[in-house]
């Protein structure tokens, strides 16, 4: 549940999608919406700061043709708009509307079991830096969640790490 | 519960925003006599429903001559600041689009979401009285060109619209002009 909005190397793409792409694929996001308690705790790296953070996250959600498409407030305030969409496999299309008319951005989910990874990059300098959010579900209303990086995509380093569970469907 | 890291660079797809902003056209402030006319995003709300479309496209640097009818489809939601709508064409999703609006500035910003993935650029909707205009520039080898497409609407259930270029932002060469009427 632990969202990052990262650059994600991308390539441009119109191309459509018949409305007709398997809803199954759409359904098992459905577990994404509700309202949800978070406990996280914060480590001190160049990309993070120490600290305990609590807060109550609400992802008011809508099912659209190919679009899975949420409103997510934090602690009653609305930060981002998300709109999945299939891509093929285990992955997803997340494009992340901000809810002060900022840039928007877009990125990856993949969804291997009961295990979510929202994987990003930036670039600076000619420097890679990799990231990815891990949404780990031990039930239908329980995550452990972690955000990590990495300069090889292959050494991690823990930046925070928490739990959420959702207290309302 | 989320972390901003970094920005996308702004780069725009003219085919996509075109496309998006042709098919995308927005329902009329008008509103029945004695109700106040709808206000900020209630404006855009008025763009769900479906709506038939004819464009006829002209020969420019930018567009090839040609014409097409269309069936154009707004499945929208309305979840707190954002305004969302599917927009299915000729029964196939093409783009999530997603308006905001900023009573500050009395602005609206569209993000237009391709369903193939992709970047999503901001783009802006200016509405004076019944035109509504969709504005933006592209850049190439420095030289940079403006675009806008206009909704001019003439009643509730029909819109004129057309789409321009222009290199200095005074005069405008038509692209393309239609017309799109709601059917339901």
């Amino acid at each position: 549940m632990k969202i990052v909005l990262f650059v994600a190397a991308l390539a441009a793409s119109g191309l459509s999608v018949a409305a007709d792409v398997p809803t199954p694929d759409l359904d098992r996001l459905n577990v994404f919406a509700g309202t949800w308690k978070s406990d996280a705790e914060n480590f001190d790296t160049i990309f993070s700061k120490a600290g305990k953070v609590s807060s109550t996250l609400v992802n008011q959600c809508w099912k659209a043709g190919v679009f899975f498409v949420c409103n997510q407030s934090v602690n009653g305030s609305s930060r981002v708009l998300l709109a999945f969409n299939y891509k093929a496999g285990d992955t997803y299309w997340v494009s992340y509307v901000p809810s002060d008319s900022g840039h928007a951005i877009s990125g990856t989910l993949i969804i291997s079991g009961g295990v979510w990874t929202y994987p990003g990059q930036q670039t600076h300098l000619g420097q890679t830096t990799y990231f990815r959010t891990v949404d780990i579900f031990s039930d239908t209303d329980n995550i452990d969640f972690r955000e990590e990086f990495s300069t090889d995509n292959q050494t991690w380093t823990l930046m925070s790490q928490g739990h959420e569970t959702r207290v309302r469907k | 519960m989320y972390r901003c890291i970094s920005m996308g660079p702004f780069t725009r797809s003219i085919g996509l925003l075109t496309l998006s902003m042709v098919l995308f056209t927005l329902s009329t402030s008008s509103s029945a006599a004695g109700e106040p006319a709808p206000q900020g995003l209630d404006k855009v709300m008025a763009y769900a429903g479906t709506w038939k479309s004819e464009v006829r496209h002209l020969d420019t640097p930018y567009s090839k001559v040609g014409s097409e009818s269309t069936t154009l489809k707004n499945d929208c939601w309305r979840s707190g600041g954002f305004f969302a709508c599917n927009q299915i064409v000729d029964g196939d999703s093409k783009a999530l689009v997603v308006f905001m609006y900023d009573a500050k500035t009395d602005r609206y910003t569209s993000y237009p979401i391709p369903t193939g993935g992709g970047e999503v650029h901001a783009g802006s909707l200016l509405i004076q009285g019944d035109t509504w205009i969709f504005p933006w520039d592209y850049t190439e080898a420095g030289k940079t060109t403006h675009f806008r497409v206009l909704n001019v609407w003439r009643s509730a259930g029909l819109i004129e619209f057309r789409q321009e270029y222009s290199a200095d932002g005074s005069h405008w060469t038509l692209m393309s002009l239609g017309r799109e009427s709601r059917v339901k």
